[in-house]
């Protein structure tokens, strides 16, 4: 019969004749460590960047950044419904007024009748869409740790939204000590095509040429992936 | 500071050593024994330890790659706190987790004699053990052997391995597999534990 604490004995000690494997091959993986920790640190460095920025952003950093929203959806729920441009002009026009635009896209059942009309057959498929063409990666969000970094996924020096359930922006600003964000500015469409979605200005005022998005979705089969995507090219 | 520069600190007994060791060091050594500990506290004073630990050892050492000879001396101080502190308590560690997949390995080498006991090996015997090890090591790809290294000396995360080797967290996972079985295999053959 099977010896649990024999097994666990001898584990450590394989354990402990790996603690003193040759030096050059530990050197070897301390570097390739240093250098992807390196890059962690900078990331988290910038998170705290970005966050001082949004709270002493200025208006008309707010105002562009509401532009930058409306636009981002506009084009994403372009590439996503197939809808042709004029149909998107509806959605264009109510870009200089911020609350406006967001009434707009919040009551949008055209996108959702679209998708329908679309065929589109899986949540998967639905996502990749949405992401475009520039997709990069799905990750099951329950493979991400959330303690205190944010998801690799993360590409901080391009982000300029975030884009993800409301639910979710809150507990990684919360598990990231950042209070202050307002979310006052995040806006949920709870009906586009079966998603919880919710966007989130992060970097607006630093470089709008740049815009990241960071998709993060709750799909309606209540898994939760992470999409990386250029909306502005 | 080049490491050469600090490990002559260390030999001519100058206490500049250890603060240069934990300017350079000081964060990659956490890094190192959180992943084992899950715990600041306990890894900032294993860190601490580990310059102790230097200060005691150089003189007479003198190692060529400072960063892997701190590391083993972090890793071993870390796991033999986990150990003090966690016979019975579980802490979700990075260390835990892999300590659980060597276990499954061993366990499941159901044919190999069981050591009697807790008492340690002898030195002959664990000295044959060791080049064991190493020679499985060796004979790894270096895609594989940076896992092994990964995983079982660093403790990392898939998620980090995934990261500083650039390929996918299920590739991470599935090669660690496989080299479980293979190392399960390998020590049934070499009579690692007869």
């Amino acid at each position: 019969m099977r010896n649990d604490n024999d097994i666990k004995v001898k584990a450590e000690l394989l354990e402990d004749i790996i603690g003193t494997i040759d030096d050059k091959d530990i050197y070897d993986v301390s570097r390739l460590r240093e250098e992807y920790f390196n890059n962690k640190e900078q990331k988290k460095a910038k998170v705290t960047s970005l966050n001082k920025m949004i709270n002493t952003g200025s208006k008309i950093a707010a105002v562009a950044a509401a532009l930058l929203i409306v636009g981002a959806i506009v084009i994403m729920v372009n590439r996503a419904s197939n809808v042709k441009s004029s149909d998107m002009e509806s959605y264009v026009a109510f870009d200089a007024e911020y609350k406006e635009a967001i009434r707009g896209y919040s009551n949008s059942a055209e996108v959702t009748a679209a998708y329908a009309e679309e065929n589109v057959q899986s949540d998967d498929a639905l996502v990749e869409e949405v992401a475009g063409e520039n997709f990069q990666e799905a990750t099951n969000v329950k493979d991400i740790e959330i303690d205190g970094d944010f998801p690799d996924e993360f590409v901080f020096n391009e982000i300029n939204y975030v884009i993800c359930s409301a639910g979710l922006v809150k507990e990684l600003f919360d598990d990231l000590d950042i209070d202050s964000v307002d979310l006052t500015d995040t806006y949920i469409d709870s009906s586009y095509g079966g998603f919880s979605m919710a966007t989130l200005p992060l970097s607006y005022a630093e470089n709008p040429d740049y815009a990241k998005f960071i998709v993060l979705i709750d799909t309606s089969s209540g898994e939760r992936a992470i999409y990386v995507d250029s909306l502005f090219e | 500071m080049e490491d050469s520069a600090i490990v002559d600190l260390y030999w001519n007994r100058d206490e500049y050593a250890i603060t240069e060791t934990e300017t350079k060091y000081g964060r990659y050594l956490t890094t190192v024994a959180l992943n084992i500990l899950n715990n600041m506290e306990d890894s900032s004073e294993c860190v601490n330890d580990t310059y102790l630990g230097a200060w005691n050892s150089i003189p007479p050492q003198r190692p060529s790659l400072l960063s892997a000879y701190l590391a083993k001396i972090t890793r071993r101080i870390s796991i033999d706190l986990y150990r003090r502190k966690n016979a019975e308590k579980r802490s979700g560690s990075n260390y835990e987790a892999s300590l659980e997949e060597l276990c499954e390995t061993i366990g499941e080498t159901e044919d190999m004699k069981a050591d009697e006991g807790t008492n340690p090996v002898k030195d002959r015997e664990e000295s044959l053990r060791h080049e064991i090890i190493m020679k499985f090591i060796a004979g790894l790809n270096e895609e594989s052997r940076r896992l092994f290294i990964g995983r079982y000396f660093y403790m990392d995360s898939v998620k980090d391995i995934a990261g500083y080797l650039h390929i996918s967290e299920s590739k991470v996972k599935t090669t660690l597999f496989r080299l479980r079985q293979d190392l399960k295999e390998y020590l049934k053959k070499e009579g690692f534990f007869a």
